[in-house]
């Protein structure tokens, strides 16, 4: 099964990182060559592919992660482990279908190792997820930056208190668009599996948001 | 409330068909078309929270990203090369096999290879700490994470395929290297502790002791470079290809340890030695016990306060060597349990200053250690000086940041500071870390404008980065010159010089940045700084005042880099260049407006394209 990523869906900042329209096949082709060059050991090949992909998997990182400063490192471990798997790569799946499969394990392996045990809400609204103005839209009045970033923090201290593997199930599907079957290629699972976790992501976040909203009505 | 409609999951699956599980509340019955499901959500309160939850969650993490920046695209290309150079050595001198273990291409490929990975592996490692548990030996503790998919790293090389391994054994296994002390310019070596490696290169000026496996431990002097060249059970084997290694081995029956190192494979039988590598060939020292020497075609036994020369003569083992064997028997061993990260550093800085953890000498200062949780106590001495004591708690998979300064006598000072940075094993955060912690008063605080010609690379870019941060461009630029100056075809020299122009470009010296990446371009830079150095050199042109030249160099980019993420920004200001002459600039809107709809110059094209058809 070849992977579709949801172009539509994520908008311009897929559009940004990859052509799009008509030159979508030509992508394709041209990182399959490149792939396949890279995997024999062409190192301007990979630099290449480096060049067309980093924005995709930062932003990819950043929704998986949040905007945590260990994304710089992950990104790059993402590129180390594409270039040595890249001589396996037979050019069956999509390269971004490949990458796609790595940038996933990379996250899920930094957020079960860094998961907070029983981080209570005051520590986690305390911020401890760091560099969200970042995020935040550059140029907006404080007002609204201030806004954005409570929501976001909100958002993802409600995340960071989801396993690692329903939250990223969860983002897949809500955040990046991908279908059931997508993700269960992406994650290595079967699709009701990772529906099971979808539900349960959903209903704890829903309970999270709601419970965060009711500390803060007065 | 509980948020469970069965249309709410149908919808929230992307489903067809709502299938819930049993314990769905209230909604329309299963198995309603998406009409249907539509007309139900309308009416459905918990539909209506439920999804406004996930449209929530959606828009906000969707609306709210900035792209990668040009500096750390350029930093972590640069980091890459540097690393797959490092890693391109090693498989050169047979040290590595490129990993398999991972690669995820063609059909069947879908499986979740890492958990499984660490799975097995996470068996062995629990195996080998109940084995040396039992056995009493060893520092299972750190063994007991190997396998744990370590992170890459500037200067760590992690686990892939190993080297010929007996068949059914746990691949990652391989990696039995993990880091657990450094001393010295080590700062950007800190994310290395506590994770497992198959191979690792020293910088100068840095020592690092390394668990291998769960019965021996080395220290590394830098230069050096470390590689797991086999394990087979118990038994491994490495390649030391430079630098000095001080080691101590607990035999065990079946177990060995072998170390090839240029010109001789030793065989350590259980004992306290050293083997200093270098293109000359091998020196080996024993202090306690003895070990084997395969050289020169013929094996020796090498006793105890002897050392066999890179000629094969037997020499008396040298003073300096017997003293570094002790303090490396001497030191602690890498930490049970749950551990978390002392870092240290302070002033003065002499060579003379000894670190204590409890009455166990760590090192010198600055210096990184695993430690296990709980409190701990950590005395600085020196010489003619009154010592200092310096009291933490440490956590697990935290840093506890210490600084310390030295009174000339009598007084003492103490300073701890919690940090609440993750440790490196809890996050691959080398940049949070030396950002608050020791690391970045050594790296930042060693002086950013005064060049240490010891630096590697690496060091001396985070110098220059920190010199950036604080604003210093005047030392900022000293170091990056600096840096090209000491490693011209390193990768990030490359990086350095693109900076620079950048730092001339924002300094407005247009001429100054136009003659940097006139030198960029003559290195043949990576594809990824080739295309930000276009950019630059078109942005130099704009702010210079040179439309035409401009307009050409970014026409000219965008056909080069059709997928540049400042395809975007190029396109608005063609646009912009193009504002008196509708001709020109429309098709240049209509082009923005269709490919970025949601760019930041979308409302402008909008505005002006409606202006020119008028």
């Amino acid at each position: 099964m070849t992977l579709t990523l949801p172009w539509t869906d994520l908008g311009h900042s897929l559009v940004r990182a990859l052509p799009s329209g008509d030159d979508r096949a030509a992508a394709r082709d041209v990182d399959q060559r490149l792939a396949a060059r890279a995997g024999a050991g062409d190192r301007r090949a990979f630099d290449e592919l480096y060049r067309r992909h980093a924005d995709w998997v930062y932003r990819r990182l950043t929704r998986l992660i949040g905007p945590r400063p260990e994304r710089e490192d992950l990104m790059q471990h993402v590129f180390l482990e594409a270039y040595r798997a890249l001589p396996g790569f037979r050019g069956e799946a999509a390269f971004s279908t490949f990458l796609y499969r790595i940038v996933v394990n990379v996250a899920y392996d930094h957020l079960r190792r860094r998961r907070p045990q029983q981080v209570s809400w005051d520590e986690l609204e305390g911020g401890e997820l760091g560099e969200l103005g970042e995020l935040c839209a550059p140029g907006a009045s404080p007002e609204v930056a201030a806004r954005e970033r409570q929501q976001l923090e909100r958002v993802l201290s409600c995340l960071n208190r989801i396993k690692p593997k329903k939250r990223i199930a969860f983002v897949l599907r809500v955040v990046e668009g991908l279908s059931l079957e997508e993700i269960a290629e992406v994650v290595g699972a079967n699709a009701p599996a990772v529906g099971q976790r979808i539900k349960h992501a959903h209903r704890e976040v829903c309970a999270m948001l709601e419970r965060l909203t009711r500390r803060e009505t007065p | 409330m509980t948020l469970r409609c069965p249309e709410l999951e149908a919808e929230l699956l992307g489903l067809d068909d709502a299938s819930s599980d049993s314990d769905a509340g209230a909604g329309a019955g299963a198995g309603a078309g998406a009409s249907l499901r539509a007309a139900h959500q309308a009416t459905c309160a918990v539909c209506q929270r439920g999804l406004a939850v996930s449209a929530h969650v959606r828009d906000t993490l969707q609306g709210a990203e900035t792209p990668l920046d040009d500096v750390t695209r350029a930093r972590v290309s640069g980091r890459l090369a540097a690393l797959l150079d490092a890693e391109a050595d090693a498989e050169g001198a047979g040290l590595t096999v490129r990993a398999r273990g991972r690669a995820f291409g063609g059909r069947g490929g879908g499986r979740w290879l890492w958990p499984a990975l660490v799975g097995t592996a996470a068996i062995a490692a629990a195996a080998a700490a109940w084995v040396a548990r039992e056995r009493g030996a060893g520092s299972p503790a750190v063994s007991a994470r190997a396998g744990g998919p370590a992170t890459g790293t500037a200067t760590g090389t992690t686990p892939g395929t190993p080297a010929p391994v007996a068949s059914g054994a746990p691949v990652v296994a391989s990696a039995v290297l993990t880091p657990y002390y450094l001393a010295g310019d080590g700062a950007a070596l800190v994310d290395l502790l506590g994770r497992p490696q198959i191979a690792l290169a020293v910088p100068p000026n840095v020592r690092m002791r390394v668990a291998v496996g769960s019965r021996a431990r080395v220290t590394l002097i830098g230069p050096a470079r470390l590689a797991v060249e086999q394990v087979t059970g118990q038994r491994i084997r490495l390649a030391l290809t430079t630098g000095t290694l001080l080691g101590d081995y607990a035999h065990s029956a079946g177990g060995s340890l072998e170390i090839r190192s240029p010109g001789a494979l030793t065989t350590i039988v259980g004992t306290l030695f050293a083997v200093e590598a270098s293109a000359g060939g091998s020196r080996v020292s024993v202090a306690h016990g003895r070990v084997s020497v395969l050289a020169h075609g013929r094996t020796s036994e090498v006793a105890e306060q002897r050392t066999l020369e890179p000629d094969g003569a037997a020499a008396e083992l040298a003073r300096s060597v017997a003293s570094a064997l002790a303090e490396h028997e001497a030191s602690p061993p890498a930490p049970r349990g749950e551990w978390g990260t002392i870092a240290l550093s302070g002033a003065p800085a002499l060579p003379s200053i000894a670190v204590f953890l409890g009455e166990r000498q760590l090192g010198e200062a600055p210096l990184w250690a695993l430690a296990p949780v709980g409190d701990a106590t950590v005395e600085v001495r020196a010489p003619g000086r009154a010592a200092v004591a310096l009291h933490t708690t440490v956590r697990a998979r935290q840093a506890s940041t210490l600084a310390f300064a030295l009174p000339d006598s009598g007084a003492t000072a103490t300073a701890t500071s919690p940090s609440p940075t993750l440790g490196p094993a809890a996050s691959p955060a080398p940049a949070a870390a030396s950002a608050t912690g020791a690391g970045a008063a050594v790296a930042a605080g060693g002086g950013s404008s005064s060049p240490r010609d010891e630096d590697p690379a690496e060091t001396t870019y985070a110098r220059a980065e920190a010199a950036m941060r604080e604003g210093d461009l005047i030392a900022a630029r000293a170091t990056l010159l600096e840096l090209i100056r000491r490693f011209p075809r390193d990768p990030l020299a490359a990086a350095a010089r693109y900076d620079l122009a950048r730092l001339a470009f924002r300094a407005g010296d247009h001429s100054e940045a136009a003659r940097q990446l006139d030198a960029l371009g003559s290195t043949r830079p990576s594809a990824t700084i080739a295309e930000m150095a276009s950019y630059l050199r078109c942005r130099v042109a704009l702010q210079a005042g040179h439309s035409a030249d401009a307009t050409r160099c970014l026409t000219s980019f965008r056909s080069d880099h059709p997928s540049s993420p400042h395809d975007a920004e190029a396109l608005a200001l063609l646009a912009e260049l193009a504002r008196a002459d509708c001709d020109h600039a429309r098709p240049l809107l209509v082009e923005y407006l269709e490919r970025y709809p949601s760019g930041p110059f979308a409302s402008e094209a909008i505005r002006r394209e409606a202006r020119c058809a008028n």
